[in-house]
Parts: C-alpha cells; structure tokens; sequence
C-alpha cells in the first residue's frame, strides 16, 4: 500500500516489503501461557504463508535463543517479531541474535505480550488471546516497514572496574560503556540503585527516581560490555595504573541469573518474613529478596542467614533458577583503571538522646519517611505513623542531626542535601494529605542549589511553618504523639508543638566500609571518613594514586545532581587515562531528504540538543549528538526527515493491524513514551494491575515523537479513543518533549472539537516509571469514560453534514 | 479465592495442597510440576507437646484437645491441628519431633535425612555393658530389647559325687536393682516383676530365695553386678567344680521408639550407658492448691516417660527431672497451670547436607528455647489501616450501538483533515498552534469537494 503521508516513501524505495516473516511466541513457562492460548495463537498465525510461526517455553534461555538463530539462518526470513516479555527487558538480548544470524537489528520487532498482557489480563484469559494476536499483528505489519538500523563506529575498549552501584557508579559505568570501554561494576548489596532506588521524588522538581534511574539502570545492565556483579566485594587489589589486579569476591545468590525471568513468584511462596533493611527495619521482606521491581539483576537472591530450606521456591520456579549448588567464588581480572563510587550511610541517629530515635515509636528518619511515601514501599506509599498505622495531622522535621556539630556522635560538616529534601518532602506531604500540617525546625537554611530557593519559597508558600531553634522531643505516652520544646531563637520565645510525628534529617555519614576499601586501595581519607580527592578544586575525582578515581557521595556529602557530575568526571578522567581505540554504537538519529525539504527550519527549533542545524542551504543532522526523540521527524512538514529506528510507515501500519478489526469496543490506541508511559505499563504488568483489554499500546522513544497524523489516523481507522502517556514534564529525557507533545495535543483536540468528536477521546497525561497503579487507573478511567461517550462518531448527532467550527 | 483478592497478585502455577486420610494417620501433599512435597501426621506418635508449634515460622500449628485427650475423653483425636493454608511444608516439626510424629519427604526423600534435627543421643559402651535385663526391663518405651545368654547354674557347677552343701545366702533388696541376672542363672532365685514406676523405676517388687534349692555355689554373687546385694557364704560342699559364669548378649535399640530420655542410663548399674537428651531444661510446679493429682491424671496419662508421678504428700506431685524430656506435653494437658516446663538448651544432631540451612534453621529451634535473635535493624511493623480493595476494572458497555454511517462520517471527516495537514503551508501553522487557520484551509477544501 502507498502511504499517502508523504509520497517520498515509495519513491524512495528504501522500505521495501518483507518477503517472509519469522514470528516466534514466547510462553515464558506458564507467564504467558497460562493466560494466553498460544496453541490458539500457533494456530491463527501459521495460516499466513508468509510467516514463520515457531513457539518456545523460554525464548530468552540458551536453547530458545539457538533455536531463533537456527530459524533465521535456514529460512528464507527477512523480518523478525519476537511476542514475549517487554523489550525492555530482552530486547538487546533478541537483537544481538538477530544479527549474529545474519539479520539487522533494525528487521526486528517485539509484540509485548507479557507486562503489557498476560500479567494484566489474567482475569479473561480470552480477551486476553485476542489482544496478544492482536499486538502480534501490529508487529508483523510494523516490522514489514522498518529500516535497517545504522551504525558508527567509535574508539574502544579497555577495562575499567567501578566499585559501587548507586547512581555515582551506574553513571561513571554507564559513560565509560558508551566511551566504549569494558566496566565491571561490581555491588556490595544484591542489586544495584543504591539509595536513590529508595528515594520516591527529587528535589527541587519532584521528578520520579525511579524513573530516571530505571531505564539507566537496564541500559546499563545490557550494554555488552558492562559485567554487573551484585553480592560481590573487591578484597585485593594490587598491579600498577593502567595494569591493575583485581581479586573481586562473588557471593551465591542461589538463583540463577541466566534462567530466572524475573516473575517474582517465589517472594509469594517464602514463608520467612524477617525485618526489611532496605526499608531501614520498617515492615518484612521475605527470606528470597528482591526489594523492588525494577531491581537490576532481575533474578532475586536468596539470604542465607534466614532461608529454611523449605524449597516452596524450587517448586515454584517453572524455569528451575534456584540453585542451592552456588558456592562462593573469586574472580581475578585486570583493570585498566579503577572508580570508587561507595556512597555513604544516613547517619544514625540513635545516639543523640534528645530526639528519642528508637524510643519513640513515631519518630522516624527522613529516608524512613521516603520509604512511606515511597508507592513500592512498606506502606505503599500511605504515610503512616508507626504507632497506629494512621496518617499523623501534624508532621515535624527537625533539621541538621548528625551535621554540623562538635558533638562526639555527630558530625561537624553540613550534608548539603537534607534542607532541600526535607522542604520536598513536607511539600509530599501536603500535597498528599493537605490537612496535615507540617514544621520545619531549622538551624539555618541552606538552600543553595539551583532552583532550591525557589523551593523554600514553595514550601512557605504551601503553608510550611519554618521555625528557626534548637528542639527536644518528649514522647507523650497515651497517645504517643511527641512533645517538642523549640527555643525559637527569631523571636526569643520558648514554643511547644505536639506532632503526630517527628521527622529527624539525618545528614549523609560515610559508608563504614570506606576503611577496609581504603587500605586495599591504599588511597586515604578524610578526616570525616570520606575518600580524599587529588585537589580539592582542580582535580575532585583523582586521588593521590593514578588510575584510581573517586565518584559521588563516598567523596564527600552530595546531592545527586553533583553526585552524577562528579561521576562523569571520574569516568572522563578514567577515559582519558585510558586514551581511546574504537567501538561501534547504534545511530538514533534521523535521516534528511534534501528533495522533500521545504527549508522550514521546524526541526532546527525542536531540538533541544542542536543535533539539527542549518548550514549553507543545508540541513545538517549531527548523529552523534541527536539524543533519538524524534521530535524534529514528527514536526516536519514534508517528510524530509526520517527516524529509521522508528519510522513514520511503520506506525501507520501497526496502527491499521491495530484497529482492523475493532472487535472490542470501546478500542483505544495508546502512545506511550518508552521511559515513563510505556515503562509504567511494564510496571502494572510486573505488579499485575489489572486494567482492561480495550487498549493497543504502540511504544514511542518520546511522546515528541508522535505525529499528530498518527493520531488523525487512529481516528480515521476508527479508533474510540486515543491516549498519549509520556513522563511528567520535569523528567523528560529528551528535555522539552513531554511539553510539545503537550500542545501538539491541543491542537489536535481543537481540530477534533472543529470536526463534531468529543474532544474527550483525546487523553493527554503524565506517568513516572514505577505508577503502575496510576497507569492502570488512568487508562480503566479512560475506558470507562469513552465507554460513556459512546462509540466514535455518536457525538455526531445522526450522522448530519453540520459542521462545527 | 474472589478475583478481587487476587488483584495485584502474580499469577501462574501455583502449588497444590491434597490432604489424606490413612487410619490414624494424616497426609498433605504440596505439589508443583517441580517438586511434590509429603507431610504426615502420626496421631498415635504425637505426644501433644508443643515443640513443632513453638518452631514453627508460619505459625501453623495449633494445639488440639490436649488436655481432654489426657484425661481420656477423647480418643484417636489429633493433637495438633495444621494449617495447610499456612503451612509452607518446610518440615522443621519434622526436626523438633522427636517423637517422629511428623515426617517430611521431599520428591519421596524423607527431610531427616537432609535437615539436621533436634535429638538426643545415645551410646552404650560395650566394654562395661554385662549386658543384663534392666535397661529393657525399665524402658518407658519399650524401645530397648536384650538378647541375653546366661548359662544355667546346672552346667557350672559340677559334683564329683553327691551334691551337698551348707551356708546361707542373703539377699539385700535395698540394694538389689533387679537386673535379673540372678534369677537367669538359678532357678532358686525368683523375681516378683512389675511395671516401673517413676520415681525409682524399680522393674519389680521383690526377690526370693527358695533355700531348699540353694547349694551356695556363689555364682549369684559373683554375676551381681551391685556389690554386697547378695551375699553367699558357703560353710561347706561336697567337692565340686566352679566354673565362672560367661554373660553373653547384645543390646538393641529401636531408634523409631527411642526418644533419649536416659532412664537406662540412669538404671544402668554398670554406667554402660551415655545419653544426651534432645532438651534440657527444668520443670516449675505452681498453683499447687489447684492440682488435684486423685481426680485429674492427665499429665501421668500424657507424660511420654511417666516421669510424673503423685507423691501422696502436701506437695502431691513430683518430677523425675533425670528423665524428664521437657518436650511440655504435660504443660498443655494440665487444666490448671500447675506445670511450667522452662527449657534451656537443645541438642542436634547435624546433617552435613544441611549446612547451607544451618543458620536459618537454627533460628527456628532457638525458639525452643525462648532465645529470639535481635534483629540487627530497627525493626518496626507498620499496620496500615485497612483500606477497601479496589474493584477490578472492567468495563460494562451498555447500549454500544455502533452506527457504520457515523463511524464513516467521522472518517470522512479526518481524512479531510489529514489530507488539509498534508499540505506544507497548513502543517507549519499547525506547528504555530494556529488551529483556526488550519480549520478555515480544511473547510475550503471540504466545501470544495462537496
């Protein structure tokens, strides 16, 4: 078929059709399969002459991965679909098959038939069957229309080992990956985030957590060349700069991580509930541990210390990872360089008698606190007092404890983060629970960063009583709240405040395991406990040893906007240490037609990175620069510009496969941002939230990316409704997209409302990675109001020729 | 289970629980197409005392009708109820019983094989065992038999001529312990066998000489294993051979029955016993004016060693504790808290395989003993306030009268707008957000076409 858009696509002929089709369907064990009928699927499928329909118990395992090899080299096959888990779990790992069987990546499609299916559609398994072979055709008809994916080459590869997992050495790791060199990043813990995977929102712009280090984190765990092993210490090191000796102790993690496909069933069936310390004590976890579902490594790990033996979880394994036969190991390997990224520890607050931590049951830390408010946490996100479960009426923080005192127990230097995040967390709360009221008592403020000013400001705006003084807290025993003396030195008066609950802002303490490292590593530290940095201004990420650089908080006290410039400086230093031969990555961006050009120069002002410019009649695409939004592509008004990875045809064709049959009303057709819509779809699947069958998700790098045709012809084809679901504003990853989206959107709606549509069938909104629960909400809610409406056009009031504009 | 409940739950096999009934005893069955997991309950094995209850991590167990099935009432009625709901087949009641009430069988293989277990232990040393008949003798259950050769007095004792002989023989029951050695080898001596009873266990009532019978050969003294419990003096005998009596025997132990409470080593008079005791630990008797020991019988019906027993003084009851196991039956069947039993240490026997477990395990029988490790974090549990499951989405449709001309109409109606969008000039003020003009192009052409 000719598409209309834009003529060039025949034309050029670049797109040529598929000859044949390789469709391979996943039963991820019973994942897929106990809710998916893919006998009824093999079935439908193999029909089709010109597919080739092969189905398989564990795709991503070894014998699935040959046999997808084997297909591909011995049929005559052009095109692949792989139906199974999300792609942003297996994705590179279908890819690199791909192309080791001699095929481009870029001929490859998945159809998410497991979060985005199975695991929200359990409750009708039949509808379910009938969206799985419906998201499989609108990647058989995508795949028919996709380009070749490109590739350039860049300098290569020398090892770097990076000691920490939090965000400082996912950065440095994740910069040292794209520089091309190899990274083991080696984690203490059984998964990598550190403590920004425990944080909920950011200050000062409320971003989601999760959803910027979500996506950095699977990245980085798929990057070819990055090692993440978890459980592990490095206990020796010894060589010279650029020909270090790493001697890295692996512990078992009793599950298997090539097999394990990250269900999760065995947290269910582990009968132990002990004291979760990733919750610093507050609730249980079970003696099989994965703290959070977006945790890298998928596979959870077993505690040893409390584990029974009981084996509910070998039972339930369908792909058999438990594995009680894993001994501890040691690995030596040479490093060219190496990175200390080990973070810190909140400070403990035990000590300091006056606050009543660990004596008063409701006064609790403000990582604590996080936890609470925190969807995934404890409480899933319910702020509850420890005492009683209830959401407190008046919430107190009480700032710099641990910092910036003489005292022994304390700390003398100021931890630079806890004003800004405690004024973001009272902002949390009131607005969550407006009618809470919230203190904040204070030695001085020191909002410094950038836009931390603006958030104080905020904050007395919102209502936030800052009171200046020194504090003691009395618990008073019927009801357990807490009475708190604050000598406020403003006004020289003496005031007391009874709180529901007391919030301490415990400062950022170094990781006791700094010493330890310290000695192997033979670099020093501070006086503090913190690394010791080459010179304090001119080189904050050497240290006195070549080769061996210091990143983010194990420094000294960071937030975690510098955390991670500090990390890419240590990684930059650690490159250029290592000086540069090549290494191939995969190009995002665009492709330019001089022919179609029209010389508008839209493109060069949508892009937020200036990989678009105008240069001597020309436009000029910097490939290596363009961050893959595609927003330059969906503005263009000629199709001059092109997205291989993602191309304009290929759309359009899942959109028809989409809405072909419409045999469920009402049909919505949802464009989801790859970091936050669609990983928030991922996210309901993984904590199976159910939402109905009616939607047909078609993943976009950037809701920037959506050309507002793609939404005229959805409803062209009938569609009932159509959702865009991007990040929230301030997490875009490609900057402004979210917000051009935003009013590309209203346009379109003001086109709709100008043609007789109920401007409603347009939803605009935003998600964070981990809402799982907003994602299935807002699209049941979306179903339900379309469901209202009534099908597409009955707004038209029988049909007649009226048109309003 | 309601598809509300399931809400947010993953999905996918999940193991089934079968349970059986066989006689007196119970089976569940735990099944995933990985791994088949048998529990079973001997009835007749449970004593009733609480040691799986107290190990248990899932809290799923509960005590039965303990103190009416001590007194009789009812009869063949579990004495534990188990949850299977709660229940995560783990087997640490195996481990704990040491009453082997409770078995465990992974894919067939029985847990005690793997597990390390909380048991006593016994040796006999075989140099110092003569052996005789008291240990089997005293055996609370029955779990001791004794093969026994004791050559008859007959084939020792030779006469040249006529047997005669003159002395006398005493025998001095204080010191007697009944090992019944005596009696094997003459049958001029005759004991009175009765049912042990705590507190001495003594396995009978008296011993008899019958003089008539005796020619005061000494072989009884000799044989005795207690010195000065027989005393033989023979004044005069016709000339005679003596031989010295050989005891041959061997002791054997049926471990199924055997719980290691160490009465045989107690009894034994040669101390060829060594028992270790599964518990160790002390039995506390309070709200002794409750106890009414003539008309409530339930710890001495209970206690699986009979180491209780009415003293018919003030205090009324008293405590074998060298034999006590503190396994707590007697705790449960008392309907008037009088016994507390306090245990203080366990013993176990290790199972190299479970190494990997030891810790975990360890965890579980500490609570034995009362011993609950801190956790080493600050440990809280929140109860947030119930909050109402929420309904699952589906969508009712009601009057979804799809109208084929509205449907087409509507078409129509975009594709003039696409086909508008795809002229150059009208998109780039799309991009301006200037809709009107947008609107004003497209109705130019659809008047046009119209």
């Amino acid at each position: 078929m000719v598409y209309w858009l834009s003529p060039s696509f025949s034309s050029k002929g670049v797109y040529e059709l598929a000859k044949k089709t390789a469709l391979f369907i996943c039963r991820c064990g019973t994942n897929i399969a106990s809710v998916v009928d893919i006998e009824e699927l093999v079935d439908r499928f193999s029909k089709r002459e010109d597919l080739v329909v092969v189905e398989d118990l564990h795709l991503c395992g070894d014998e699935g991965l040959r046999k997808i090899e084997e297909v591909l080299r011995n049929q005559e096959v052009d095109r692949v679909v792989v139906a199974g888990c999300t792609d942003r779990l297996h994705g590179e790992l279908f890819k690199s098959v791909v192309e080791r069987a001699g095929l481009n990546p870029g001929f490859l499609k998945i159809a998410n038939i497991r979060e985005q299916c199975s695991w929200v559609h359990w409750m009708d398994s039949e509808r379910a069957t009938e969206k799985a072979a419906s998201l499989i055709e609108m990647a058989l008809e995508a795949v028919e229309h996709s380009s070749e994916t490109r590739k350039a080459k860049v300098p290569v590869v020398r090892r770097v080992l990076v000691i920490g997992g939090g965000v400082a050495g996912i950065t440095a790791a994740t910069n040292l990956a794209d520089a091309g060199f190899e990274v083991y990043l080696v984690e203490k813990s059984g998964f990598i985030g550190g403590h920004m995977a425990k944080w909920d929102k950011l200050f000062p712009t409320f971003d989601c957590s999760m959803c910027i280090l979500g996506p950095l984190m699977s990245e980085l765990a798929h990057k070819p060349n990055v090692k993440i092993l978890a459980l592990s210490e490095v206990v020796e090191v010894w060589g010279s700069p650029g020909n270090y000796f790493a001697r890295i102790r692996v512990k078992p993690r009793y599950v298997d991580e090539e097999k394990c496909d990250g269900c999760d069933r065995c947290l269910d069936v582990c009968p132990v509930e002990v004291p979760d310390e990733y919750n610093y004590g507050i609730g249980f976890r079970k003696a099989i541990v994965k703290p959070f579902p977006e945790a890298i490594p998928i596979a959870p790990y077993i505690d040893m210390e409390n584990c029974i033996g009981c084996q509910s979880c070998v039972g339930i394994c369908e792909p058999q990872a438990i594995s009680f036969e894993q001994r501890e190991m040691e690995i030596v390997e040479r490093f060219g360089a190496i990175i200390v990224a080990t973070g810190y520890k909140p400070f403990d607050p035990t000590p300091l008698a006056e606050y009543g931590y660990g004596r008063y049951a409701n006064v609790i830390t403000a990582p604590e606190l996080e936890r609470l408010i925190h969807p995934g946490g404890p409480t899933e996100g319910v702020l509850a007092r420890p005492s009683d479960g209830r959401v407190p009426k008046s919430v107190c923080f009480i700032q710099c404890v641990g910092s910036r005192s003489d005292r022994p127990v304390s700390r003398p230097y100021c931890s630079r983060v806890c004003c800004t995040y405690a004024m973001k967390e009272a902002m949390q709360i009131k607005m969550s629970w407006p009618d809470t009221q919230v203190y904040i008592i204070y030695i001085d403020l020191r909002a410094f960063g950038k836009g931390h000013e603006e958030l104080y400001r905020k904050a007395a705006e919102a209502g936030i009583v800052f009171i200046r003084g020194g504090v003691e807290v009395q618990e008073i025993p019927e009801s357990k709240n807490l009475l708190l003396r604050v000598e406020d030195t403003l006004s020289g008066r003496v005031l007391e405040i009874e709180a529901e609950l007391v919030v301490l802002s415990v400062g950022i303490d170094h990781n006791p395991d700094n010493e330890q490292l310290a000695s192997v590593l033979r670099i020093p530290l501070d006086e503090n406990g913190f690394f010791s940095e080459a010179h304090p201004k001119l080189r904050p990420s050497d240290t006195v040893r070549k080769g061996i650089f210091v990143a983010g908080t194990c420094q000294g006290p960071k937030d975690i906007n510098d955390t991670v410039a500090h990390a890419g400086l240590a990684a930059l230093r650690c490159a250029a240490f290592l000086s540069e031969p090549e290494v191939e990555v995969e190009l995002l961006s665009p492709t330019y037609d001089p022919s179609q050009c029209h010389k508008c120069l839209l493109c060069v002002r949508s892009c937020d990175f200036q990989a678009i410019s105008y240069q001597e009649g020309k436009i000029a695409v910097d490939d290596l620069a363009c961050a893959g939004c595609g927003a330059c592509v969906s503005v263009c008004p000629t199709g001059a510009l092109e997205l291989p990875y993602i191309n304009d045809a290929e759309v359009f064709a899942a959109l028809e496969a989409a809405l072909k049959n419409r045999n469920e009303r009402p049909l919505v057709v949802g464009f989801l941002c790859n970091w936050c819509g669609y990983a928030a779809a991922d996210n309901a699947g993984v904590k199976r939230i159910p939402y109905p069958t009616n939607i047909r998700i078609i993943k976009v790098p950037c809701t920037a990316r959506i050309n507002p045709l793609f939404i005229l012809k959805a409803f062209s084809l009938g569609a009932d409704g159509v959702a865009v679901i991007g990040c929230y504003e301030n997490d875009c990853h490609y900057r402004g997209g979210f917000r051009k989206a935003k009013s590309m959107v209203n346009s379109v709606k003001k086109l709709l409302e100008a043609i007789g549509l109920d401007e409603r069938r347009l939803l605009i909104e935003s998600v964070s990675a981990s809402e799982g629960e907003k994602f299935a909400k807002l699209i049941s809610d979306f179903i339900a109001q379309l469901a209202e409406l009534g099908p597409l056009g009955s707004e038209l009031g029988g049909g007649g020729d009226e048109r309003s504009v | 289970m309601s598809e509300a409940s399931r809400a947010g739950e993953r999905y996918g096999e999940r193991p089934e629980v079968a349970f059986e009934i066989e006689d007196t005893t119970l089976h569940w069955e735990w099944r995933t197409s990985n791994l088949s997991k048998r529990l079973s309950y001997y009835i007749k094995r449970c004593m009733g005392c609480d040691l799986c209850m107290v190990a248990c991590p899932t809290e799923a167990i509960s005590l039965g009708p303990v103190v009416e099935i001590a007194a009789g009432r009812i009869e063949d009625t579990p004495l534990i109820f188990i949850d299977e709901g709660k229940c995560s087949f783990c087997g640490i009641c195996d481990s704990v019983c040491f009453f082997r009430a409770i078995a465990l069988s992974y894919n067939g293989r029985p847990a005690e094989e793997i597990f390390s277990e909380v048991k006593g232990r016994h040796v006999l040393d075989e140099e110092k065992c003569l052996p005789c008949l008291l240990c089997e003798k005293v055996c609370q259950r029955q779990a001791i038999s004794v093969e026994l050769k004791v050559p008859k007095k007959e084939e020792l004792v030779k006469y040249e001529g006529k047997a005669e002989a003159r002395g006398s023989i005493r025998i001095d029951e204080q010191k007697c312990v009944f090992c019944g050695l005596c009696a094997e080898l003459c049958d001029a001596i005759t004991i009175v066998w009765t049912d042990p009873k705590a507190p001495d266990f003594k396995p009978a009532i008296a011993i008899r000489v019958d003089e008539d019978e005796c020619d005061y050969c000494e072989l009884c003294q000799k044989i005795c294993p207690v010195e000065g419990a027989i005393e033989v003096v023979c004044e005069y005998s016709t000339p005679r051979v003596v031989e010295e009596p050989q005891i041959e025997g061997s002791i054997s132990v049926n471990e199924e029955e055997c719980i290691c409470c160490g009465l045989c080593a107690v009894v034994c008079p040669v101390n060829a016993i060594k028992v270790e005791k599964p518990l160790e630990g002390e039995i506390i008797l309070q709200n002794l004016h409750r106890c009414d020991p003539i008309g409530c019988v339930n710890c001495f019906n209970i206690c699986p060693v009979n180491c209780i027993y009415p003293t018919g003084r003030e205090d009324k009851i008293a405590v074998v504790e060298e034999v006590c196991v503190f396994c707590g039956a007697c705790q449960n069947a008392c309907p008037e808290d009088v016994i507390r039993v306090v245990r203080r240490s366990y013993r176990v026997e290790e199972k190299p395989e479970a190494d990997l477990w030891r810790r975990g395990r360890r965890k579980a029988f500490n609570k034995l003993v009362g011993v609950v490790e801190k956790p080493t974090v600050y440990a809280r549990a929140i109860e947030v306030e119930e909050r109402p499951p929420a309904p699952l989405p589906r969508v009712e449709v009601g009057a979804w009268e799809v109208s084929p001309e509205a449907e087409e109409e509507v078409r129509k109606r975009v594709d003039s707008l696409i086909e508008t969008l795809s002229v150059y000039e009208n998109r780039l003020m799309l991009s301006f957000g200037k809709v009107e003009k947008v609107l004003e192009k497209a109705d130019e052409s659809g008047r046009g076409k119209a």
